[in-house]
């Protein structure tokens, strides 16, 4: 199952009814989102409330999605038309449209950009994540870290990974859990979040 | 439930296996907080710049407002069956067609018989004619009818 798949599972769930099922594809896409939309909309604060209202927008757009396209695709150009209508709201230039070619867009990283505009809190707490994920990988046994390597580095099924690692699928499974467990479990304190905070 | 949780992030669970961890995200918050920081270390290990981002929360308090949606999910079709289909509507098309261009036309098996259906011997008798007869048939030695009867007058005749 892809990755088109497994979001339009989640797509038809919210479809009927499931608003947490909306959720896990904010969870999912909104850093890649904030990522695409800095392009446009300099100011991070400003990105942030161009995404939430990207997605509240995909929400209620959300019955007419047919799955004839990737729900980022999708959500892609939502996005792109709210931070247009945002841009010319506040009186400032859109870019033009050649300069937001969707496929092009999705291998953008402007990362620097970014950091060099956020603020020094949100520079700080990021690269502390960053740091602590980092050390977490470095002590991972290195079969653990080896496999969520080449599953989110990479980008291989658990079949492949099975095949390169030489073990079975199900050791594939429980290996990447387990890196990610000992990471959160390393990321806990940092992401010690108000419970009026989650969702 | 959190290596389920995990192969389904990794797109590798079962759709029923999928089904039922969605279905354990709406009554778990820790469930869903494991969601959050497995995406966030994929993303930091993927070099994501904007880690200290999390709209969920605000995302899905702001949607708290919005009607719940309740749409008819519509499944895509693949392209092979769409093409297969449009194939097979094509085929079926040009059989109707020529089934009905080959076949003979159904007038000549079932109207020929009516047209060659043999004409009434006896002519309706004219009126004048009708009341002659009425006149004079009891002194006929031909009618077997007697009384009453005798008076009826044929449909064909009173018109």
């Amino acid at each position: 199952m892809g990755d088109r798949e497994a979001d339009q599972i989640l797509v038809e769930r919210v479809q009927q009814g499931d608003k947490q099922a909306f959720g896990l594809l904010v969870s999912k896409y909104q850093r890649k989102l904030v990522r695409l939309l800095s392009r446009l909309v300099r100011d991070p604060a400003e990105v942030e409330d161009v995404a939430q209202e990207t997605f509240i927008k995909a929400y209620r757009a959300l019955p007419g999605f047919r799955g004839e396209s990737a729900f980022y695709t999708w959500l892609y150009r939502i996005g792109i038309n709210a931070a247009k209508n945002y841009l010319a709201a506040k009186g400032r230039r859109t870019p033009t449209t050649a300069e937001f070619d969707s496929e092009e867009a999705e291998g953008f990283d402007e990362g620097e950009q970014l950091r060099d505009n956020n603020s020094p809190e949100r520079i700080l707490m990021s690269k502390q994540i960053a740091d602590t994920v980092n050390t977490a990988m470095d002590r991972l046994p290195d079969d653990l870290r080896n496999a969520i390597s080449l599953r989110e580095i990479d980008g291989m099924s658990y079949e492949e990974i099975a095949q390169i690692m030489d073990c079975p699928i199900g050791t594939v499974r429980s290996r990447i859990f387990r890196a990610r467990e000992a990471i959160a479990e390393k990321l806990k304190p940092l992401l010690d979040i108000a419970p009026d905070k989650r969702w | 439930m959190k290596t389920e949780l995990s192969s389904m992030m990794d797109n590798e669970l079962e759709a029923h296996g999928q089904q039922a961890i969605l279905a354990a995200l709406h009554h778990e918050r820790n469930l869903r907080a494991s969601w959050d920081t497995y995406i966030l270390i994929g993303d930091t290990l993927r070099d994501s710049p904007e880690l200290a981002t999390d709209l969920t929360a605000s995302v899905i308090n702001a949607l708290r407002n919005e009607p719940t949606i309740l749409a008819v999910p519509v499944r895509r079709t693949p392209a092979v069956l769409r093409s297969v289909a449009a194939l097979a509507a094509s085929l079926a098309g040009v059989a109707v067609v020529g089934w009905l261009a080959l076949s003979p036309p159904a007038s000549q098996t079932t109207i020929a018989p009516l047209a060659k259906a043999p004409k009434p011997a006896i002519a309706p008798a004219s009126e004048r004619m009708q009341e002659y007869l009425m006149a004079h048939q009891t002194y006929s030695p031909s009618s077997r009818i007697q009384g009453g009867a005798s008076y009826i007058r044929t449909v064909s005749s009173s018109r």
